[in-house]
């Protein structure tokens, strides 16, 4: 079987294409310019993450003293609580799922290896995906019930509930359609690995 | 590895993309190589690897930018049609035949092509034979029926 040869004309006219005369050196500098580009984008994200963190703590716990002290509206305090950690909470999860992108299956090796690899890769995100963001919806509808209470025993908070009300719906289909891609995705993966099994 | 980013790019600036992606993927792995495979398969293994993960990423992107690109497209010879000819039939077939075929024309051997894929050697041929097939009856070459 090993001696089975492409056909002659079609290698020549595969190997023949021509390629401009290209200066190594530039395309070197050009891939550690985006390297280091990346790098640095990855480490602003990472401090911009922490300054969010900073400037997001002082007005959430001020708005909940607020609230309750000033104001003495113990269920809209409570709702801005939910708010802060559900806030703070995306946040992180956001953050992690941004720096497990490093964690991308290495592509050095065969085929079948880095398909595999690829598939646990996207069940992995899903899974983690699906894990931040239910807890972040449940958050959410827990604090537009605390806040409709509060509404309903005349404490300013209509517009907080339909804030909650809003986004929550929002996450929920934000679930599901990042669902639907890492279907897609998988699905393309497992009809590669399939073909790549199957018994031809 | 230009050849290899015709296949899967077929703009200018998707190639000089995927090219560059190639590149930095092989520079990351370089730490790792062991030498257990040849270097020639070893870098072809990362390149497909990169390219189809490339492919998926940017195809919303590609088809958005076909139609550009489709117009602006000059044939420089008959060769070279010939040559985009088979670039297309190449980019149409599965991803698996797609690495086996070009592997195939660059001068791997079956058990180089087996290593780089993760398939039985006796699976490659089969699968080879079947992509030849196809080749012949796409461009009716007299020397294919030989190959």
């Amino acid at each position: 079987m090993d001696d089975l040869q492409p056909p002659n004309d079609l290698q020549q006219l595969w190997l023949n294409r021509r390629v401009q005369n290209e200066d190594t050196a530039t395309i070197v500098a050009q891939v550690l310019r985006n390297a280091r580009n990346f790098r640095a984008r990855a480490r602003r994200f990472d401090i911009a993450c922490v300054v969010v963190y900073l400037l997001l703590l002082p007005p959430c716990l001020l708005s909940i003293v607020i609230a309750f002290d000033y104001y003495g509206e113990l269920l809209v305090a409570a709702g801005y609580t939910v708010w802060a950690v559900t806030l703070l909470s995306g946040l992180t999860a956001y953050r992690i799922f941004y720096r497990s992108l490093r964690n991308e299956p290495s592509p050095d090796v065969h085929l079948r290896d880095y398909i595999e690899h690829s598939i646990d890769y996207v069940n992995g995100r899903e899974r983690f995906t699906m894990k931040s963001a239910t807890p972040i919806s449940a958050l959410l509808a827990l604090a537009g019930i605390v806040f409709a209470i509060a509404a309903h025993q005349g404490q300013d908070a209509l517009f907080h509930v339909i804030v909650s009300f809003v986004g929550q719906p929002l996450v929920v289909w934000a679930i599901l359609d990042t669902q639907r891609r890492y279907e897609r995705k998988r699905s393309q993966l497992r009809q590669i690995l399939t073909d790549l099994t199957k018994n031809p | 590895m230009r050849r290899l980013c015709a296949v899967y790019a077929r703009d200018q600036q998707d190639r000089e993309d995927l090219f560059q992606n190639i590149f930095m993927a092989i520079w990351k792995a370089l730490p790792a190589f062991r030498g257990d495979a040849s270097e020639r398969t070893w870098v072809y293994s990362i390149a497909h690897n990169t390219a189809l993960t490339w492919q998926a990423r940017e195809r919303r992107w590609q088809q958005r930018r076909r139609g550009l690109e489709e117009a602006s497209r000059v044939v420089a010879s008959p060769m070279d049609e010939r040559r985009m000819q088979l670039e297309g039939v190449i980019s149409h077939l599965t991803p698996v035949d797609r690495e086996l075929v070009i592997l195939w024309l660059e001068g791997f051997t079956i058990a180089q092509m087996a290593e780089a894929t993760g398939m039985k050697a006796g699976t490659v041929g089969v699968r080879l034979m079947r992509i030849r097939q196809t080749l012949t009856q796409t461009f009716g070459s007299s020397e294919s029926k030989n190959g």
